[in-house]
C-alpha cells in the first residue's frame, strides 16, 4: 500500500510564532488518521497547511505535503484552486460559516457538478438531490430548496459531506465536524462517515480534541502538544499501550469518566496547555508528573515503542 | 433528608408559542448534587435561569426555603442572594473591562457588603478556588480558560450561597483542564455543604458529579432517579439512546460505526402525546395521543413503554 497523504517535516509559522514544529505523518488510501490535541496544540494549523488554507500571515516554513504524489506546498493560482477540492476537501466545524447563507443547500451541491463536470443545471440538480439522499437526508428534493439557516446543525454537516462527495476529493480533512453537534447527532454523522469510507474509499484526516471520537474513527493516531507530534501509531497500539505521559493522561480522562463511582475526584493534569509561548525542551514538561533533568533542556526525539508506533519522551530514551 | 433549599413544582415557561420548560418539578438539597442532562433545546438552561431568578415562570411555583419566589419581591431577592451561578463560557461571562477583584466583588457591592471588608473577602474567595497569589487588579483576559472559570466560581461563592447552579461549567474548557474544575466543585461542596445543580450535555460529567440525575427532552423531565440507576439501568428509550451515542473508550469497543445508517429529516415536534414519539423506536398509537406522566418511586420515568428493550 502507498500513502495518499505524506507530510514530512512540516513547520507552520505565523510571524514569530511557530504553531507547528517538524510534523511528519502518512495516511494510507482509504484509511482515517486522527490528529488529537487541545487548544494551541497546532492540530488545526497542521490541517490548514495540508489543505493550503492557512490564513494570511500563516506560512509553511519548512517541509513538504504530498497528496497522491503531488507536492501541494508550492502550488499557486489555478493549480492550487484545482488541488483544493479535487485533491483535498475540508469539512469545517462551523457549517453555518462554511455554507453560503443566501443560496439554497441543493444549489450549493449542484454548483460543484456544474463547475467540475460542466453539466447543465437540470442534470446537476438531479445529481445533487440524489447525493443528499445518499448522505441520509430525508425528503431530499424538499431540503435542497431550503437555506442553510433553515437546517439543523446535523443536516448542514450532511450537506457539507455531500459537497465533498460531489468533488470526489481524494483526501477529506474533517476539522471537528461533530464538536458543535448533540451527541445523538454526532453518533449518526460518525456512522455516516464510516459508511461512506466503506462505499467510496474516502481517506480522512480527522482533527479532534475528543479521545472518544478518535476511538470511533481512527485507524492511526497522531497526538499533538505544543506544536509537536508527541506520539503516533496505529489506534489499537496508542490506546492499548500509550507511551507518552500526555497520551496516558488524556486516555485516563476518558476511561475514568466512564467507569469511576459518582462523586469521586477526577484524575487531573496540572496546569493548562501552553498559549502563546511554548516551553523549551519537551513542551509538556511543566505539566508532566515524570519530568526529570533533560526535559526542560532537550527536545526528545521520537523513539520506536512498538510496530509503527513512536513517542517523543525522554523516559523512553536509551538507558532509562 | 434535610428540607430542600429550592423546589420547583410543575413549573412551565413559555416563550411566545414555544414551551421551553413543561411542568417540571425538582428539589435541590443542601450538600447534594442534582445533574440535569439533555441536548440542545431540551430546556435545561431555561430551567437554570428560572431557578436563579433570571426568568419568571409562566405557571407553576418555585420555592426558596419554603417561600414562593418565582414572581418578584423580597423572597426573590433572598433567593438571588442565596443562589450562585456559574456560566458555560468563561471567555464571555466575565466583563473584560472589570478587574478580577471587581468581578469577584460585584455581588458583594450589589448586596451591600461594607467596602472595608471587600479586599479581604476577595482574597479569601480567590484562595478558596486555588487562585491565591494572583493580583486582583489584573484583567480576566490575562488568564487561561480554566483560571477564568475559577474566577467565575469565586464570584458565585461571594455571598456564601446555599445553592450553586452550574450551566455547562466545563464545556468551553480543554479536556485536561475540565477535571480540575469539576474536582474544585466537588471539594467546595464537601467543605461548604452547598447544594449543586450541574447542567450538562455530557452524561459522564453528570453521572460522576451527581447524587441524582434528571434527563430532559423537549422541556420535560423524562427520567429521574439516583445517578447510578439512571445511567446504568436507564428506563426511558431516550436515555438509552443518549447512552448509546457516547463514543467508546478504545478502538476495540467501537460502538458507533456499525450502527444502522440513520436518516435525518426536517424536525417536527409532536403536536400531542409524548414529545419523543417522533423519534422513538418503541412509539405506538398511545404515545402519539397521550403525554405520559413521570411515575415511579425512587427512579421515575415518563414513558408508556418504560423498560421495554429496543428491538
Amino acid at each position: 500500500m502507498s500513502a495518499l497523504l505524506e507530510v514530512s517535516g512540516v513547520s507552520v509559522r505565523y510571524g514569530d510564532f511557530q504553531a507547528v514544529t517538524e510534523a511528519s505523518l502518512a495516511v494510507e488510501e482509504g484509511h482515517t488518521m486522527a490528529i488529537v490535541g487541545e487548544s494551541g496544540s497546532g492540530k488545526t494549523s497542521l490541517a490548514l497547511a495540508v489543505a493550503r488554507l492557512l490564513p494570511p500571515g500563516g506560512e509553511i516554513a519548512a517541509g513538504a505535503v504530498r497528496v497522491d504524489g503531488v507536492d501541494v506546498t508550492g502550488l499557486r493560482g489555478a493549480d492550487l484552486r484545482r488541488a483544493r477540492g479535487r485533491l483535498v476537501g475540508y469539512l469545517a466545524q462551523d457549517s453555518m460559516a462554511a455554507l453560503n447563507p443566501v443560496l439554497p443547500a441543493g444549489l450549493q451541491v449542484a454548483e460543484v457538478f456544474e463547475t467540475r463536470d460542466g453539466v447543465r443545471r437540470s442534470e446537476s440538480r438531479r445529481q445533487a438531490i440524489e447525493l443528499l439522499g445518499q448522505v441520509g437526508i430525508q425528503r431530499a428534493a424538499e431540503v435542497a430548496r431550503m437555506y442553510p439557516h433553515e437546517l439543523s446543525g446535523g443536516m448542514r454537516q450532511r450537506v457539507m459531506i455531500a459537497m465533498a462527495l460531489a468533488l470526489r476529493s481524494r483526501l477529506l480533512i474533517a476539522d471537528e465536524p461533530t464538536t458543535a453537534l448533540d451527541v445523538t447527532v454526532q453518533a449518526e454523522i460518525l456512522a455516516l462517515a464510516a459508511a461512506l469510507q466503506a462505499d467510496h474509499g474516502v481517506t480522512f484526516l480527522w482533527i479532534t480534541h475528543d479521545m472518544g471520537v478518535v476511538a470511533e474513527v481512527a485507524d492511526t493516531v497522531a497526538v499533538m502538544y505544543g506544536g509537536r507530534i508527541v506520539e503516533q501509531g496505529p489506534a489499537g497500539e496508542v490506546f492499548g499501550s500509550p507511551s507518552h505521559p500526555y497520551t496516558q493522561a488524556l486516555l485516563e480522562t476518558v476511561r475514568g469518566g466512564a467507569e469511576a463511582a459518582p462523586k469521586t475526584p477526577f484524575a487531573t493534569i496540572a496546569g493548562a496547555p501552553p498559549a502563546g509561548v511554548i516551553p523549551p525542551g519537551c513542551p509538556f514538561h511543566p505539566r508532566c508528573a515524570h519530568a526529570f533533568e533533560p526535559c526542560p533542556e532537550v527536545v526528545p526525539a521520537i523513539v520506536e515503542v512498538g510496530p509503527a508506533h513512536g513517542a517523543a519522551c525522554h523516559l523512553l530514551g536509551a538507558g532509562r | 433528608m434535610t428540607p430542600p433549599i429550592v423546589e420547583l413544582e410543575r413549573v412551565t415557561k413559555r416563550f411566545g408559542g414555544v414551551t421551553a420548560v413543561d411542568e417540571v418539578s425538582l428539589a435541590l438539597h443542601p450538600g447534594r448534587t442534582l445533574g440535569v442532562v439533555g441536548e440542545s433545546g431540551c430546556g435545561k438552561s431555561t430551567t437554570a435561569r428560572l431557578i436563579v431568578g433570571l426568568e419568571r415562570p409562566s405557571t407553576g411555583e418555585l420555592r426558596f426555603n419554603g417561600a414562593p419566589y418565582g414572581r418578584s419581591g423580597r423572597a426573590l431577592r433572598a433567593a438571588r442572594k442565596a443562589i450562585g451561578m456559574i456560566f458555560q463560557d468563561p471567555y464571555e461571562s466575565l466583563d473584560a473591562r472589570f478587574t478580577v477583584g471587581d468581578v469577584v466583588a460585584e455581588p458583594l457591592d450589589t448586596h451591600g457588603v461594607r467596602r472595608g471588608e471587600r479586599a479581604d473577602r476577595v482574597r479569601e474567595l480567590l484562595d478558596s478556588v486555588g487562585m491565591s497569589g494572583i493580583d486582583p487588579g489584573a484583567y480576566p483576559a490575562q488568564f487561561s480558560g480554566g483560571q477564568r472559570q475559577r474566577i467565575g466560581i469565586a464570584r458565585a461563592l461571594a455571598l456564601d450561597p446555599e445553592l450553586v447552579v452550574c450551566d455547562e461549567p466545563t464545556s468551553a474548557l480543554d479536556v485536561s483542564v475540565q477535571a480540575q474544575i469539576l474536582n474544585l466543585l466537588l471539594e467546595l461542596q464537601r467543605e461548604r455543604g452547598v447544594g449543586l445543580l450541574v447542567i450538562s450535555h455530557d452524561l459522564h460529567v453528570v453521572r460522576r458529579m451527581s447524587d441524582e440525575v434528571a434527563v430532559m427532552y423537549a422541556g420535560m423531565v423524562v427520567e429521574q432517579g439516583p445517578a447510578e440507576a439512571v445511567t446504568r439501568s436507564p428506563r426511558h428509550p431516550y436515555t438509552r439512546a443518549l447512552l448509546d451515542a457516547i463514543p467508546g473508550t478504545s478502538p476495540a469497543e467501537r460502538r458507533l460505526r456499525d450502527r444502522p445508517r440513520a436518516a435525518e429529516g426536517i424536525a417536527s415536534a409532536a403536536a400531542a402525546g409524548c414529545p419523543y414519539s417522533t423519534r422513538c423506536p418503541l412509539a405506538t398509537d398511545v404515545c402519539r395521543a397521550e403525554k405520559p406522566a413521570l411515575e415511579g418511586d425512587d427512579h421515575r420515568v415518563a414513558c408508556h413503554h418504560a423498560d421495554v428493550p429496543a428491538a
